[in-house]
């Protein structure tokens, strides 16, 4: 039936290569790649991906700005957006924010999909229902255990201040520790420094008595709205503490904390993802206890406890102690590059010494450099969530720049593949001064024939020479590298969907350089944020067009009732008039009414009546000739189009619509929008007249044809009650209506569209019963 | 010339109505003075005396919530009559748990309106003599000297002479004399009005 080939046609978009079994949503509190997600991102990944079966979609939700109702409002109408026609197999909300953003808005957003949250700290949180099918891994926190080590360290310990932020997640993690520390609260005094702003934390964690000690909670935002990661927060603070400062998590360590009972995000990570791979294979999460605080460890920073003359046979039994290598590097740092012609002269001697020296000195480097980068990589997150469609280009550009400078790599590409995958273009590129892009833009994915396919099957391309790819297979990919003058090159797939949308590609053509393994995992998240951006903007056009769409229809379905936006145009001047006469009747009611006052506020009500008829002029002159954009339209196409738009609508209100559409009509030179709303008005109209009669018998025929007169013809035939005999020659005016809540504006806008057309309306009574209404539009391609 | 009424802010980005609801107002016996945006509002110095603010909840920029967030921020005390074009619940709601006297929709009853404008300056005059009370206690705090400081916050918490004296390692005598210097100081005639006045200041309830 070709009704129903046109009602249940193809969908619209893309056809996807791959389709990905499994679909797994990660939700993250913050805008921001925090060393914490890294480690349990780490952690997941690998566990639950090993072949690279499942999809791991990361969404940043921004929390942080949650208080903003429109804020909220606008990232669940996203995420909806964006995985509205698409199966989620599973959440897994990361922190306890995240948690609770998922448990109040599931039904609204994954109604039913099962989720396994990680690093959640529930130790403060009551009341809380997760149902039967969630379950994850809670976060520890064990303050006492901490607290409890630092007294043996420091038994003249009288006073602990606790330090935390703003944050969602700093609260829940205070709350965590107020839960913990409050036993202890008779052993020593407690004080909770809580959402201070960064200065003031600093000046009082600097003049702290000898018998206190510092203990970090959390520290993601201050009051003053400053973001931190907890590393950078931990250094500002033993930096200037004046006394020890412990902490809770393994991510402190090594930024200046003595130690504690730390807690490992990776355990988190791998834990989690256990716990994923069982609902995955089927499991009931329900069935899955949640897995309780575990892998915790005493651990201690050696360079931390000699700075502070702490005995290390205090520790509890069991400690990990780091960076007991602490050699002079790391004690004296940069003195030693100022001794540098000493260091040249002791090596004459000991070359075995400054082998050794320069060797640690490269490994420092490049723990500096792995942070900044992570560092550039989390600002990169941060900027990519929240940038709006019209800045994503710039915004990709200098993100490109930035890390090829970082990289010390001479260009930097961005390549996205078109929706068949058979064709790429470069949409972003960067390149080092006085380099030609023009290559580089041309190229073709044939004359990289192996790496493209490396690509497209989601893996990672990289050689340090060009000599590294395989002889044979990528033959052609090695000429063009070469004739490029490319030296080493890493390119990752940005993937979207399961689908390889395109490249992220970093090349060296002055000298060849090697890419280490913990840079090209990164690139692949950078990459991931890259598409999510990318598709994000995708989601948005599409949004934007629907959004037109609907515009068009609403302004046709709804255009006899006034509509929202129109109702508060007029209620502006309505508020004023109303407000201007009360005025003056107050100031008519006084001893001495101030004539000149009056006459003014009359002549502002004059205005503002003005202002509303004008409101109301806009909507009857809504349609008026001389604003056509006429095209070459198939009449039949356009009818088709409209009737799958009202399908749902017909449905719902048990009508079968019947088409016959003549398929070789000549082209109507017409406004294609305009024309959609007379289609739309008179289907409109005849499922309204049929709103009373019997369920079974409520079809609606819509035909186009070739009239006598060289004229195509669409016809709206309805079984509804027909039309009352006097009224037959006034359905088409303004105003004239059967219904109790319409204005009776449709048909008078579907004559107006059609007479601007040039064409003729008519509605008569069918002899079985029902109406029939039909315009004529002339055919030929000049209008008038 | 009779006294100034309390001054009513209107801000509103509808010009029309952001005159003829200051002429409303100014008609009822009150200042006002109209704003058409939040940053034009916030240019104006901040008034110390009776008043109230009259705020459109939807306007281009920033909205009428984002300002009654600026002001709690900034601890600005002003309470606030909303207005708006469409009653939606949820601005509503985040406006009321903000502190806001009322919730008017458009366009407004006179009646609501005057009677929402006269309980908000009502409001705004009880906060700002609560915050004049804390703020001389506390500059009265201000003027003790760190030894007549710690007798002060014993002293308040139900403490003698002696005890007090044995809790700062000082002798009973100079502990009276700090008592009378800090009685003097803080303009208390009784034990009952220092402890009344360590109260309001928070000083009480800084110590628990």
């Amino acid at each position: 039936m070709a009704l129903l080939a046109l009602l249940c046609g193809a969908p619209a978009g893309p056809v996807r290569m791959v389709t990905p079994a499994r679909t797994v949503v990660l939700l993250y509190p913050e805008a921001r790649l925090l060393p914490e997600i890294l480690a349990v991102e780490d952690a997941i990944r690998p566990a639950l991906d090993p072949a690279g079966a499942v999809s791991l979609y990361t969404e940043y939700l921004d929390l942080a700005r949650a208080t903003d109702v429109q804020y909220e409002r606008q990232v669940i109408a996203l995420l909806r957006e964006k995985y509205a026609s698409r199966r989620v197999d599973l959440i897994m909300p990361v922190a306890f924010p995240a948690l609770r953003f998922f448990l109040s808005h599931r039904a609204e957003l994954f109604p039913g999909v099962p989720a396994v949250f990680a690093a959640a700290n529930l130790d403060a949180v009551s009341g809380l229902d997760l149902g039967s099918d969630i379950t994850g891994v809670r976060l520890p926190s064990e303050w006492g255990a901490t607290l409890e080590a630092a007294l043996a360290l420091q038994p003249g310990t009288r006073r602990a201040v606790v330090i935390s932020g703003t944050s969602a997640t700093d609260q829940n993690l205070q709350a965590a520790a107020a839960h913990d520390l409050a036993r202890y609260s008779g052993l020593v005094e407690i004080t909770y420094l809580a959402g201070w702003p960064i200065t003031r934390l600093l000046d009082e964690v600097a003049t702290l008595p000898k018998d206190t000690i510092v203990l970090f909670v959390s520290l993601l935002r201050d009051q003053a709205g400053r973001l931190f990661t907890d590393p950078e927060a931990v250094s500002l603070i033993t930096r200037a503490s004046s006394v020890p400062v412990y902490g809770w998590s393994e991510t402190h360590l090594g930024h200046g904390i003595v130690g504690g009972r730390l807690a490992s995000f990776e355990t988190q990570g791998t834990r989690a993802a256990e716990l994923a791979m069982r609902v995955l294979g089927g499991e009931r999460p329900g069935a899955l206890p949640v897995v309780d605080g575990s892998g915790t460890a005493y651990m201690f920073d050696e360079r931390q406890l000699r700075r502070w003359g702490l005995s290390a046979s205090r520790l509890p039994a069991g400690s990990i102690v780091r960076y007991q290598d602490a050699s002079l590097w790391d004690l004296y740092g940069w003195n030693i590059v100022g001794a540098g012609a000493l260091v040249v002269a002791l090596a004459v001697l000991s070359t075995g010494l400054l082998i050794e020296r320069t060797g640690r000195r490269r490994a420092e480097v490049s723990l500096g450099e792995r942070l900044r980068f992570e560092t550039l990589l989390a600002e990169e997150a941060a900027t990519f969530s929240r940038v709006s469609g019209a800045d994503v280009d710039h915004e990709i550009e200098r993100a490109l720049r930035r890390i090829a400078d970082f990289l010390g790599v001479d260009w930097s590409t961005l390549t996205e593949y078109s929706e068949d995958s058979r064709t790429a273009r470069v949409t972003h590129r960067w390149m080092a001064g006085g380099m030609d892009p023009q290559p580089v833009a041309a190229l073709g994915l044939g004359e990289i024939p192996w790496s493209v396919a490396q690509l497209r099957r989601g893996a990672t391309v990289r050689f340090a020479r060009v000599e590294e790819l395989p002889e044979v297979e990528a033959a052609v990919d090695r000429q063009t590298y070469r004739r490029l003058g490319v030296k080493s090159s890493v390119a990752v797939p940005l993937t979207m969907e399961g689908v390889v949308i395109g490249t992220l590609a970093f090349s060296a053509v002055v000298r060849e350089r090697a890419w280490r393994d913990e840079f090209i995992q990164r690139l692949r998240l950078l990459g991931e944020v890259f598409a999510n951006t990318l598709s994000r903007r995708r989601a948005e056009m599409e949004g934007q067009r629907l959004r037109q769409d609907l515009a068009h229809i609403g302004r046709v379905s709804t255009v006899g009732e006034l509509t929202a936006s129109l109702a508060h145009e007029l209620n502006q001047p309505l508020t004023a008039i109303l407000a201007n006469a009360q005025a003056v009747r107050r100031i008519l009611d006084a001893d001495q009414a101030d004539l000149i006052e009056v006459r003014a506020i009359v002549d502002d009500i004059v205005d503002d009546d003005k202002r509303a008829s004008e409101v109301i002029g806009r909507l009857r002159g809504f349609l008026k000739k001389g604003t056509l954009e006429r095209s070459s339209l198939d009449v039949s196409e356009l009818v088709g189009q409209v009737a799958r738009v009202v399908a749902g609508d017909a449905v719902l209100r048990g009508v079968v619509i019947r088409l016959e559409l003549a398929p070789d009509l000549p082209p109507v030179s017409a406004d294609r929008v305009q024309l959609q709303q007379v289609v739309l008005n008179l289907i409109l109209n005849g499922l309204d007249a049929m709103r009373d009669s019997a369920i079974g018998s409520r079809t609606l025929l819509l035909r186009t044809a070739r009239d006598g007169e060289g004229r195509v013809a669409v016809t709206v035939r309805d079984s509804g009650a027909g039309i009352e005999r006097s009224q037959v020659g006034q359905v088409f005016d303004a105003f004239y209506t059967t219904k109790a809540d319409g204005l009776g504006m449709g048909l008078a806008i579907v004559k107006s569209i059609v007479e601007a057309h040039g064409g003729r309306v008519e509605a008569r009574n069918n002899p079985e019963g029902g109406a029939t209404f039909s315009v004529a539009l002339p055919t030929g391609q000049e209008g008038p | 010339m009779a006294p100034l009424g309390p001054l009513v802010f209107v801000v509103d980005d509808d010009a029309s109505v952001r005159k003829s609801l200051a002429r409303l107002v100014k008609a009822a016996g009150y200042e006002a003075e109209a704003f058409p945006s939040v940053g034009d509002f916030l240019a104006r110095a901040p008034f110390e005396g009776p008043a109230c603010l009259l705020l459109d909840v939807r306007m281009p920029g920033r909205t009428g919530l984002d300002l009654q967030e600026t002001l709690r921020a900034a601890g600005r005390r002003l309470s606030i009559v909303f207005i708006t074009g469409h009653g939606d619940v949820r601005s509503s709601v985040t406006a009321m748990k903000g502190g806001a006297v009322d919730f008017l929709t458009k366009p407004l009853d006179e009646e609501a309106l005057l009677a929402a404008i006269r309980q908000a300056v009502g409001r705004t005059i009880e906060e700002q003599a609560e915050q004049g009370r804390v703020t001389a206690v506390r500059s009265c705090v201000a003027t003790l000297t760190p030894r007549e400081a710690e007798v002060f916050a014993l002293v308040v918490t139900g403490m003698l002479n002696k005890q007090v004296a044995a809790q700062l390692g000082i002798a009973e005598k100079t502990v009276k004399v700090h008592r009378a210097r800090v009685m003097e100081k803080m303009q208390a005639g009784s034990l009952a009005r220092l402890v009344q006045l360590a109260g309001t200041g928070g000083m009480i309830a800084a110590r628990i």
